[in-house]
């Protein structure tokens, strides 16, 4: 089935190789996907306005329908709240009313059909682990991976319904089909620092930083995400700071993709650093 | 006499007002306040880097997008050909008009040693031209009014832009076909150019084959259509008119308006229209000329400028003269089209929370008008900081401008600017005092609304936190609290007093505490709550409600 994929605001700028290395992924596992022009999922005023969020996540889920597809996301943020949104026009048929009401003004509708999925689950439930490891070409050999799964993605779990909010398998179960080990670290399943960058920056800061002393604690290589937010704030902290990569990177490179359709020189991970993990 | 005279004052306006335009270039700063850049240094940048360019390998690149993106427009076709359309009919065709009609002594005769504004092909050349622009002026009317967000962001700018072309074209197009139709005008062409003595031969021949064939109009002269008339006046034609006048049915918008004014042609001679038209065809250009650089118009210059110089590369990373001048030529360069709001990926946010800042057009106009120092409400400046902050620098108003504005470099830098001087996007929302004597916050809301009511406005209800027994799993599970050093000061109330605090009924307390504007919506605490209390999302109503009394200015 044709996916919808949408990349989130954060990606066209900030984090253009996240873009570019998962659409090479999805293509080389045979996922199809379009590229509509959606809008934002709403974040950006989700703090602010309620009708305004939903609004935003309603039309994107109006123009999915329209061609009949879910929509795919690789930002966790982007999923959450979308997820969330549904969820509220789902419940409260009211409010689903109201914004059905100002989606006519361009002859669109919110019915509920489309889900928006995160990249994770399509690659887990969709393509499976098998058929991805088909692909692997290059396995890395003896690399530790924490594995930062992303808030919005993984809670409330009744309403995004991701994985086990206390004890979730998914994103290592796809980490270890290139190979690399998974470590179990402390903070695997919280904040990244992200959402209080601009309210309270010195939270934020702390957050991240106890986040990645976490990893290195626990003898992690790199700290691998899947999310747009968290990649940006793990790539702000300062160099000392652990190597971290963005998961259809991790993936990519033992897919034996090139080099440039996954932007590894736009991380902190150097390349050689990662062959190295082949090699041996 | 009177063209003469407008025509070079006109000029001279227009010249003044370039000079009065391009010297912000040098001056306008959007960005962060540095140690200052005076104009003559920035121009001197200026200068430095178009030799640069010149001289070095980009000058090719610079060649192609002159061709590529400035005249044939290539982009605009790629991202939408009916904006294409209009935009390039408006274009070539006015261009052509200019070279061909307008500046016929300085370019079409130099060119065409037979060239006569009545032979073909110029005659029909200039209907075409012509018709261009007014089917691309039609489209431009017709896409201001069919969008949603282009009829909202519609300025007197671009009416006045429409319309002065609409008057240019329609007194051009009835000025042709008044001088068909006219008696005076018949006269005085067979006077002065065809070199025919009226004595010898008379004119009545020559009147009656015009009549019949080439659309003149003679009203109250009873002109005879007998076969051996008209074979005179046929041989008359080809010995003194043919040569330098084609049929008016080429042109063939004219000649039509020429069949409707038929009926009315000794009134509008008795009048001489053609003569009141050619004063209002050539005082609307010359108003146009005049104008160019305070409208709309002007971007004719600022724009091609500003995809020459961004196809040059992009500026520096760092702050740099080159950088504020190329924000200040791009605030000019924008024709207000509209593009970057309709594709803006938070535009339709614009239907819920009412700023017009939160579209990208708006926002650009806005700092352009802050950077000419006009004064501002603080109301107006919270709702420009309001629309960038809101805005998700998602690229795409950059990726699709079709003048190649760097509105991404304008926004971030506006953003620097903006939060040097105190207006950060959160300084709005978080209050910068609690009080920690709860005894006098309780039961009351800022205002006289009852909490209960207020909080069902944002979707939050009692039976939402009414579950709470404060066992403080969500505050022992609330990574910000850890990561606090002194959580109840920086925090103000930590997420279990939150709940509490709600039951009894203290609406001041929890909305003036840090904690919402702290909360990392992690969810952890939600997830881990046994009592199934929706404690995040019961933050994200009380950061709404917040909004809502913060936003005290007036919605424009």
């Amino acid at each position: 089935m044709t996916l919808a994929f949408f990349p989130g605001c954060k990606i066209p700028y900030f984090c253009f190789h996240y873009g570019t290395s998962t659409k090479a992924v999805l293509k080389s596992l045979g996922v199809d996907f379009v590229e509509p022009e959606f809008n934002c999922c709403g974040y950006s005023v989700r703090n602010f306005d309620l009708k305004a969020f939903l609004l935003q996540s309603a039309r994107n889920f109006a123009i999915a329908e329209q061609g009949g597809m879910d929509i795919v996301t690789p930002c966790k943020c982007c999923f959450g709240t979308m997820a969330h949104a549904r969820h509220i026009l789902d419940e409260n048929h009211g409010l689903r009313a109201e914004i059905n009401q100002m989606l006519a003004a361009e002859n669109r509708k919110y019915t509920g059909v489309s889900r928006v999925r995160h990249l994770l689950s399509v690659l887990a439930e969709d393509v499976g682990a098998a058929q991805i490891s088909a692909h692997v070409r290059r396995s890395y050999h003896g690399m530790k991976v924490a594995a930062h799964y992303g808030c919005h993605a993984l809670r409330p779990s009744s309403v995004v319904q991701f994985d086990n909010p206390f004890s979730p398998t998914i994103f290592e179960s796809l980490i270890r089909v290139t190979g690399a080990e998974c470590v179990d670290w402390e903070k695997r399943l919280e904040c990244c620092g992200q959402p209080l960058a601009e309210s309270s920056p010195e939270l934020s800061r702390r957050l991240a930083e106890r986040k990645i002393s976490s990893a290195l604690d626990s003898g992690a290589d790199l700290i691998c995400s899947a999310c747009t937010y968290c990649q940006n704030k793990f790539a702000a902290v300062p160099e000392t700071a652990i190597p971290n990569i963005l998961y259809p990177q991790l993936l990519g490179l033992s897919m034996g993709l090139s080099g440039r359709s996954l932007g590894l020189e736009r991380t902190s991970v150097t390349r050689e650093k990662l062959e190295r993990f082949i090699a041996a | 006499m009177i063209f003469t005279y407008t025509f070079y004052a006109a000029c001279l306006v227009c010249l003044v007002g370039i000079f009065c335009k391009v010297r912000p270039w040098f001056s306008y700063r959007i960005g962060p306040q540095k140690p200052g850049f005076s104009v003559w240094r920035r121009l001197g940048y200026a200068l430095r880097a178009v030799v640069r360019t010149v001289f070095s390998s980009r000058i090719f690149r610079v060649a192609f997008s002159l061709i590529y993106d400035v005249l044939l427009q290539v982009h605009i076709l790629r991202k939408d050909p009916l904006r294409w359309v209009m935009h390039f009919f408006i274009f070539a065709g006015f261009m052509a008009l200019l070279l061909l009609h307008a500046l016929e002594d300085q370019v079409s005769r130099e060119l065409f040693s037979a060239y006569h504004s009545t032979v073909n092909p110029f005659m029909f050349l200039r209907n075409l031209f012509g018709l261009l622009v007014l089917i691309g002026l039609g489209i431009a009317i017709y896409r201001r009014r069919a969008s949603r967000i282009l009829k909202r962001i519609t300025t007197r700018a671009d009416r006045i832009a429409i319309a002065l072309l609409l008057v240019i074209m329609f007194s051009g197009f009835l000025l042709e076909g008044a001088k068909i139709i006219s008696p005076s005008v018949f006269g005085s062409m067979l006077r002065n150019y065809s070199g025919y003595s009226m004595e010898a031969e008379g004119s009545d021949p020559i009147k009656s084959y015009w009549q019949a064939y080439y659309g003149a109009a003679f009203p109250g002269e009873d002109l005879p259509e007998t076969p051996k008339i008209m074979e005179q006046g046929k041989d008359m034609h080809v010995n003194y008119c043919a040569y330098c006048h084609a049929r008016p049915q080429w042109a063939f918008v004219s000649y039509p308006a020429s069949r409707v004014m038929y009926p009315a042609a000794g009134f509008l001679d008795s009048v001489r229209m053609d003569v009141i038209l050619w004063y209002v065809h050539f005082l609307a250009c010359f108003i146009g000329l005049a104008l160019l650089p305070f409208t709309k118009f002007f971007h004719v210059i600022a724009t091609p400028l500003s995809l020459l110089v961004n196809s040059a590369g992009p500026p520096a990373r760092e702050e740099t003269a080159d950088r504020l001048n190329r924000r200040a030529m791009e605030l000019d360069a924008c024709t207000s089209c509209g593009t970057c709001s309709v594709h803006c990926s938070v535009a339709p946010i614009f239907a819920g929370i009412e700023n017009r800042y939160i579209l990208p057009s708006e926002r650009l106009s806005a700092l352009k008008k802050l950077s000419a120092g006009n004064p501002m409400t603080p109301g107006q400046l919270e709702q420009i900081v309001e629309g960038g902050q809101i805005c998700t620098k998602c690229y795409r108003c950059t990726r699709l401008c079709p003048a190649g504005i760097d509105l991404q470099d304008i926004w971030l830098a506006a953003e620097a600017q903006f939060a040097q001087q105190g207006y950060s996007p959160a300084a709005r929302w978080i209050p910068d005092s609690f009080d920690r004597d709860l005894s006098s916050a309780q039961q009351k809301l800022s205002g006289d609304t009852d909490l209960l009511d207020s909080l069902a406005a944002v979707a939050v209800h009692q039976e939402d936190f009414s579950g709470c027994f404060k066992c403080k799993t969500c505050t022992n599970a609330c990574p910000v609290v850890d990561a606090a050093d002194d959580p109840l000061r920086e925090l103000d109330l930590l997420p279990h007093q939150m709940m509490h605090a709600l039951s009894l009924g203290m609406g001041d307390a929890v909305l003036s505490s840090r904690m919402i504007w702290s909360c990392a919506t992690c969810y952890l605490c939600q997830e881990h709550c046994p009592q199934g209390v929706r404690i995040t999302d019961i933050f994200y109503g009380l950061k709404n409600l917040a909004y809502r009394q913060a936003n005290r200015y007036s919605p424009n």
